[in-house]
């Protein structure tokens, strides 16, 4: 992507987060987040159970219960979506902005035809009728690559594969015709071979479609596939945001090259893993400055005085790192740098 | 000598069928043949319906095969129920993706990891109690946290604590099937390496079944790619992942997620395999590019190659005679 497109963006965020926190009854789950996406950008967002990297998204889009408390604020399209009206919100959800989620059974009526709960939002979001919204399922059901595709919009959910009922759910999403798909976990329940098909239709439909993707993983390198940039998340907050070449080649953050070091490669041979010692840290008990200190290894005593900034790393705009330590990239190890393959 | 073979197993099982029909057979494995000796590490790869879980639970004794045999340190597996395969289960272990299920919720962890050596009459009280504590420390936990209740523990302690009570009774052979795949990256790996130093410190023959490739790929000797019931390709990591001969191997390898990737997300053609319905001849060739008339009648069968390696291809055999 060419840098200037990232400026152009900025000055008018499709989508743009400040000091947005969720808090529930045991504690706060998101920690104050600031962060935008262009219009067509591809934003991967990265993090382990509990950092905040799916309810950041939920709370955004007014999908959680009244227990979480939302305080910050999220604007789409200049339109403050914590303020909106429900009606408008739930417009807007399933037309401009489509979810889809790692279990697309869930998420599927089972008792109804696929076809069919496609028909009822072209009708919902585009007013088509039912001929027009059949039609318009099945040239959808094409664009996603399901074969026999006239036959198939008859069938239930459990009459088709795992993989199958994704598309289904991302035909769906394209039925409100969305300017930004945020796909959470869209293949962790899936086969490898069938991952990369379907990161490679989300892939090729970004391109043709002109829409953003914010693609949530726990996987780096299934979001460093897709990605343009890549925000980091760890215990409620982003930790350090870069784009995908830089962060997966010299990442800042010692929880980043942590994570990386921690993940599997393959060509070293036979050997251990390297592990984040400790766990992250649960949301009523929140250690004081920054979250990650007690399992870091670079920790010192200033890491637990105050929360460091989230502040770009020296020479690079582009690449922003929430530690002490952050500005001198290359202190870590030629093992940490040396990305994921 | 291996410490577990698997000679030709074969395993079918009914689907379906009703008052007006027939039930389905479906060939869950079909002539599989695997070994693993003392201290190694066997992972099996593949995706689901390849009858990967299938072959550990024969592995077992969990489950008989209806054709071909499974050894056990040179000894046909006994009849399943006996006491000689009852006194066979404190020799092997199984460890599975979900600790909460495999765990019981109202029981404290100590009590759980004790209960192999009460069954199997192993020590005396005391001896127990010393022998759980030994455990604990030994998966990384502190004996106090014995007296925990699962739903105390976070995901990863509870896969420590599945994995302490595997090890209660001394077994030489650990099937784990899928045992960090539920775990968040950091974690995982902590739970890998303590898996792994037990395994050497113990000597451990280990089955690895795993969807993960590049966790297979990092730590087991030998692997075994599986597609439809049958073993496609087998060889060290460095031979299949470096260079995969199998048609299905190499789209597997090439479809692992690699965000530096220099060649496009490869294309399979073709509907997931339906294991009540296997193709004639080699199963993959619907859905393979090089597939020919010879592939669609004939099974290839798992042949040697010179490196060492096994590889089930019509093709790869021309290429690189035996």
């Amino acid at each position: 992507m060419a840098p200037s497109m990232t400026e152009a963006g900025a000055a008018h965020p499709l989508l743009r987060f400040d000091d947005f926190h969720v808090r529930f009854p045991r504690g706060p789950a998101v920690r104050g987040i600031d962060l935008s996406l262009s219009k067509g950008e591809a934003l991967g967002i990265v993090g382990e159970s509990g950092s905040g990297k799916s309810v950041t998204w939920l709370a955004a889009l007014g999908l959680l219960g009244p227990a979480a408390q939302i305080t910050g604020s999220v604007r789409f399209d200049d339109q403050d979506l914590r303020t909106m009206p429900a009606g408008r919100l739930a417009r807007l959800r399933g037309g401009r902005i489509a979810l889809i989620s790692q279990d697309p059974m869930s998420a599927l009526n089972p008792v109804q035809r696929v076809g069919r709960q496609i028909a009822e939002v072209l009708r919902l979001h585009r007013g088509l009728s039912k001929t027009e919204a059949r039609r318009e399922t099945i040239r959808l059901f094409d664009q996603v690559g399901i074969p026999d595709a006239r036959n198939r919009v008859d069938l239930f959910p459990h009459e088709l594969s795992g993989g199958q009922n994704q598309r289904v759910m991302i035909a769906m999403a394209l039925a409100g015709q969305p300017d930004l798909l945020v796909a959470d976990e869209p293949t962790t329940a899936l086969d490898v071979t069938i991952q990369a098909q379907i990161l490679t239709l989300l892939d090729d439909l970004r391109r043709d479609l002109g829409m953003a993707l914010v693609l949530i993983s726990h996987d780096l390198a299934v979001v460093g596939e897709l990605c343009d940039r890549i925000s980091v998340f760890y215990a409620g907050r982003i930790v350090e945001s870069a784009p995908m070449g830089r962060l997966l080649r010299a990442p800042a953050h010692p929880y980043t090259a942590g994570l990386i070091a921690a993940a599997p490669r393959l060509g070293r041979g036979r050997g251990t893993l390297t592990p984040i010692p400790g766990q992250v840290p649960d949301p009523w008990n929140m250690p004081k400055g920054c979250a990650f200190a007690p399992r870091c290894l670079h920790v010192r005593a200033d890491c637990t005085h105050a929360q460091p900034d989230f502040a770009p790393v020296a020479g690079h705009r582009s690449h922003l790192s929430a530690c002490v330590l952050s500005t001198p990239a290359q202190t870590l190890t030629p093992e940490q740098t040396d990305a994921l393959t | 000598m291996p410490l577990l073979e698997l000679r030709s197993v074969s395993r079918t099982y009914a689907r379906g069928g009703g008052l007006f029909q027939a039930p389905t057979p479906v060939h869950a494995l079909s002539d599989v043949s695997l070994s693993v000796a003392r201290g190694k590490i066997l992972g099996i790869v593949g995706e689901s319906g390849c009858g990967k879980s299938t072959t550990g639970r024969i592995a077992l004794g969990l489950e008989a095969p209806d054709g071909g045999e499974v050894l056990f340190d040179g000894a046909p597996m006994p009849p399943e129920g006996s006491a000689a395969w009852r006194a066979l289960r404190r020799r092997m272990q199984l460890v599975f993706q979900d600790p909460l299920g495999a765990l019981d919720k109202r029981m404290s962890v100590a009590a759980q990891i004790a209960e192999p050596l009460e069954i199997h009459a192993i020590g005396t009280q005391e001896t127990r109690a010393a022998r759980v504590a030994e455990l604990l420390r030994a998966v990384g936990l502190r004996p106090d946290q014995g007296e925990a209740q699962p739903l105390a523990l976070s995901g990863g302690q509870r896969q420590r604590v599945v994995l302490a009570r595997a090890l209660a009774s001394e077994p030489e052979l650990l099937v784990c099937d899928e045992p960090v795949s539920a775990l968040d990256v950091s974690i995982q790996a902590q739970v890998v390496n303590i898996l792994l130093g037990l395994q050497r410190q113990l000597n451990l023959a280990m089955l690895f079944i795993s969807h993960d490739l590049k966790l297979v790929g990092t730590i087991a000797d030998e692997v075994a790619v599986m597609y439809l019931g049958r073993v496609v390709e087998r060889g060290t990591p460095a031979q299949l992942f470096a260079a995969p001969r199998h048609p299905y191997t190499q789209v597997l390898v090439s479809s692992i997620p690699d965000p530096f990737r220099t060649t496009p997300r490869p294309r399979l053609s073709g509907e997931p395999p339906d294991p009540g319905n296997r193709p004639s001849g080699c199963a993959f060739h619907p859905r393979c590019a090089r597939a020919s008339e010879h592939c669609r009648r004939t099974d290839p069968g798992l042949s040697l190659r010179a490196d060492g390696r096994a590889v089930a291809c019509h093709h790869d055999l021309q290429e690189t005679p035996a």
